[in-house]
């Protein structure tokens, strides 16, 4: 029972995360740089670490915290489509915009995520 | 009855692409989910998360001329965007870093590159020749 109220918490975690990334990629990806990827990548690195200093202190239930940790955040980021994006840039032989685009995300994605943790810690 | 019938198609033909993304998305979750209880260490198994979804994401954008698009909607911003993650690598990326680990970051970081990159590719490929063996078998019946 535990383990199906766990796949519950995750399944409808990750359903929203998706639905929250497609919004953003729809509103905001344009051919030259897919910023609503970004932004969603962004948002779910933050998010992520205001969660892992709440998990760490054990004050967020295990449940809360597979939905908004295991479904939402990691469902709202994406490896597979920043994969597609720079692999359509190397065919295009845009080298130097893959490059960019790939830093840009790592880069900003562990500030996000130092940010999200600092500043819930802060908070706490 | 004919009238409830037709609001039902108007209902899903507008809220299809929100119900496969979601579909997708969490079916993606459970299985990621599943497999990091599978893996002892988390940063392995978010690699093989991150693989398997750039081979399909790859195979199914190849094919994404043959393929419905609520389908191609399901399979990859649901299903692949839910199987692979980012904000773990943004994770373990910081806690290296602060623990000094500059092997391991590096590792991570240009391991999930590399080799997602390479499953993209291989996943676009299969798609390419699945396509060309399909149209020979079409054109071999007719």
């Amino acid at each position: 029972m535990n383990g199906l109220i766990s796949i519950v918490c995750v399944a409808s975690g990750g359903a929203l995360g998706a639905l929250a990334r497609f919004a953003l990629a729809q509103k905001f990806d344009r051919e030259w740089l897919p910023a609503g990827t970004w932004l969603a990548n962004m948002a779910a690195s933050f998010l992520l670490g205001v969660i892992i200093v709440f998990s760490n202190a054990q004050s967020i239930d295990t449940y809360a915290d597979l939905f908004a940790e295991v479904g939402f955040c990691a469902t709202l980021s994406t490896f597979s489509s920043i994969a597609w994006q720079i692999m359509e840039m190397l065919r295009a032989k845009r080298f130097a915009r893959a490059l960019l685009y790939a830093l840009i995300t790592l880069l900003c994605g562990m500030a996000a995520f130092y940010a999200g943790e600092s500043i819930a810690a802060s908070l706490r | 009855m004919k009238f409830g019938r037709e609001i039902f198609r108007l209902a899903t033909a507008r809220h299809t692409p929100l119900l496969a993304v979601a579909i997708g998305g969490a079916a993606g979750a459970v299985l990621r989910h599943l497999t990091m209880q599978a893996f002892e260490s988390q940063i392995p198994a978010i690699l093989a998360c991150n693989i398997a979804a750039s081979a399909l994401i790859g195979f199914v954008l190849g094919i994404r001329e043959r393929v419905n698009k609520h389908v191609n909607h399901m399979m990859t911003t649901g299903f692949c965007g839910g199987l692979s993650v980012f904000s773990g690598i943004s994770k373990n990326s910081v806690h290296a870093l602060q623990s000094g680990d500059f092997p391991l970051l590096s590792l991570d970081v240009a391991g999930n590159f590399a080799l997602c990159l390479l499953a993209v590719h291989l996943g676009t490929t299969l798609a390419l020749r699945f396509m060309s063996a399909h149209d020979r078998r079409k054109a071999a019946r007719q």
